[in-house]
């Protein structure tokens, strides 16, 4: 069966199918990417923490805006060469459509990787403090466990038995008699059992022969403290707490949030040489901006722009009297992919200090969730664009020998979606990475 | 559309007239961010005001331009009417957030 109207106008509407199709989609699309930035807008404006402004690498973003637009260009240029009849160029414009799309999101990948990898570390005090955690840098170590008590219809303890640093868990009963934590024994206890006396039970304590030490990443505990551990899975272990901290290598100080932003818990953890750099380098912005606009009455303190720059200090700090003056915070964005971490300071924070600490996900605040949640939705765009746009590159030739027009209008309604595509990074480049 | 080979050259030239504009709108963007401190020290609504309009006129040469909407079909600007109307409603749904249904009522002595 024909499609009617993919080459000719239908009558009434003047338009081939497709367009209409196309233009009915991008209407709805409209709308999705219009209810995420009134979305955007809502979160930024309702805000219960000073939002991060220039936490991204805007030249980045910079240049992917312009390897976009160069992108659109080139689309628009392959379907030009289409209504002249030029298969060769349309193959060359088309492929470097193509590979400015895998530049866009390749450094997409490297600004994602960036911000997954670098962590945030709030204290309980509200000062923060940036840079990187290891792996198993947030280990808990309880020493001289002696009992464990868990419930018999999740089967074996196995956050416990997985987790044993030193000793070898050995399990006895109530008369002191080894047992062999094997299914049958499990299911017994589950059960219960007349004939050894066991009540069907939920939980079961059992004590062990010798000693053991287990190690687990804070993630796996509901809840610790010096007498003793509870897993996720509900088991409940009894022993001394005898590592419990966070080891962080930090590569910047946030203490706006903090009751006294120049001591509080972040220096403290720093130590006096940072301390004494950060108080320096808070004074000397706030002497700046009343300098310059002392004759404009404006309260430093009631300004967010000159909190962010004051109360924010990047490590290793270089030194004050390099720092340029000129417009304040000049927003320069994190390194991308930091390399040499060893020139951070590295600080070992305890637990009971931590108010919460995670890597720059979604879960890190609303802003992170905005943020992934445009620029993901928007790569997925590109993804899905790049790959209609190659198919009609790579099996266009035999539809361009029947009929090229057929082809040229293809092109021009995927080239409409692409240019919607690059129409949307032309609102979020401004808005993600210089306000 | 029914465009003649002549026609379509010379729209490719207004093409990379677009394109440079685009460029230079983009660094403009930039450095405006960078280097122009309007209003209150800092981002403040005359720097978003200035951002967002660069943008908005980026915006316009794209969908004018690249995607012909200088000269299309009536079909075509009614759905756009349309869409206008959407989204400015969802963006409009921000001041329910602000605003107190029961004030707006006249019902807030109850």
């Amino acid at each position: 069966m024909e499609i009617p109207y993919t080459v000719t106008a239908r009558p009434d509407t003047g338009l081939y199918n497709a367009k209409v199709g196309i233009w009915l989609f991008l209407a709805s699309e409209v709308m999705l990417f219009g209810g995420l930035f009134s979305g955007y807008i809502f979160l930024r404006i309702g805000a219960d923490y000073p939002w991060p402004e220039g936490v991204l690498n805007n030249l980045l973003g910079f240049i992917n805006t312009l390897v976009l637009i160069a992108s659109s260009v080139t689309v628009v240029m392959a379907w030009a060469s289409l209504k002249m009849r030029q298969w060769n160029r349309y193959v060359l414009y088309m492929s470097i459509t193509l590979l400015c799309a895998a530049t866009f999101m390749v450094i997409k990948a490297f600004e994602y990787t960036d911000k997954l990898t670098h962590y945030g570390l709030h204290f309980s005090d509200g000062s923060i403090v940036e840079g990187y955690i290891d792996t198993g840098a947030d280990f808990v170590v309880l020493k001289d466990v002696t009992s464990v008590r868990f419930d018999t219809t999740k089967g074996a303890p196995n956050y416990v038995l997985r987790n044993v640093l030193e000793g070898e868990p050995v399990f006895l009963n109530k008369d002191g008699v080894e047992i062999n934590l094997n299914r049958s024994y499990l299911r017994t206890l589950a059960r219960g059992s007349e004939r050894l006396g066991i009540a069907p039970a939920g939980s079961v304590e059992l004590t062990l022969r010798e000693p053991i030490t287990i190690g687990s990443r804070a993630s796996r505990l509901m809840n610790h403290s010096d007498e003793g551990m509870t897993f996720r899975d509900g088991t409940v272990v009894n022993g001394t707490l005898e590592r419990d901290h966070v080891t962080m290598r930090v590569d910047r100080i946030d203490t706006r949030m903090a009751e006294d932003p120049t001591d509080n818990m972040a220096l403290q953890y720093l130590g006096d040489t940072i301390t004494e750099r950060f108080r320096r380098h808070a004074q000397f912005h706030i002497d700046d901006f009343n300098e310059r606009y002392a004759d404009r009455g404006f309260d430093p303190m009631e300004n967010a722009e000159l909190l962010r720059t004051a109360y924010r200090l990047k490590l290793p700090a270089p030194d004050l009297d390099t720092v340029k003056r000129g417009r304040l915070g000049g927003s320069s964005g994190d390194d991308a992919l930091a390399d040499g971490k060893d020139k951070y300071p590295q600080i070992q924070v305890e637990r009971e200090d931590v108010r919460f600490y995670s890597n720059f996900s979604p879960a890190y605040s609303t802003y992170y969730a905005i943020y992934f949640t445009l620029t993901g939705l928007h790569g997925l765009h590109v993804i899905c664009g790049a790959l209609v746009l190659g198919y009609f590159m790579v099996f266009g030739k035999k539809m361009y020998q029947r009929n090229p027009e057929h082809l040229a209008n293809r092109v021009e309604v995927g080239g409409l979606f692409w240019h919607f595509v690059d129409l949307v990074w032309i609102f979020l480049f401004p808005v993600l990475y210089l306000m | 559309m029914a465009d003649s080979p002549e026609e379509i050259q010379k729209s490719v030239r207004t093409y990379m007239k677009v394109f440079a504009a685009l460029i230079v709108l983009t660094i403009l963007t930039w450095s405006a961010a960078i280097f122009i401190d309007l209003g209150e020290p800092g981002l403040a609504k005359e720097d978003v005001a200035l951002g967002l309009l660069i943008a908005t006129i980026k915006a316009s040469l794209v969908a004018l331009v690249f995607m012909h909407l200088n000269h299309e079909r009536p079909l075509i600007y009614k759905i756009l009417v349309f869409t206008t109307i959407f989204v400015v409603s969802l963006v409009a749904l921000i001041y329910l957030a602000d605003s107190d249904p029961l004030v707006f009522f006249g019902i807030e002595d109850l």
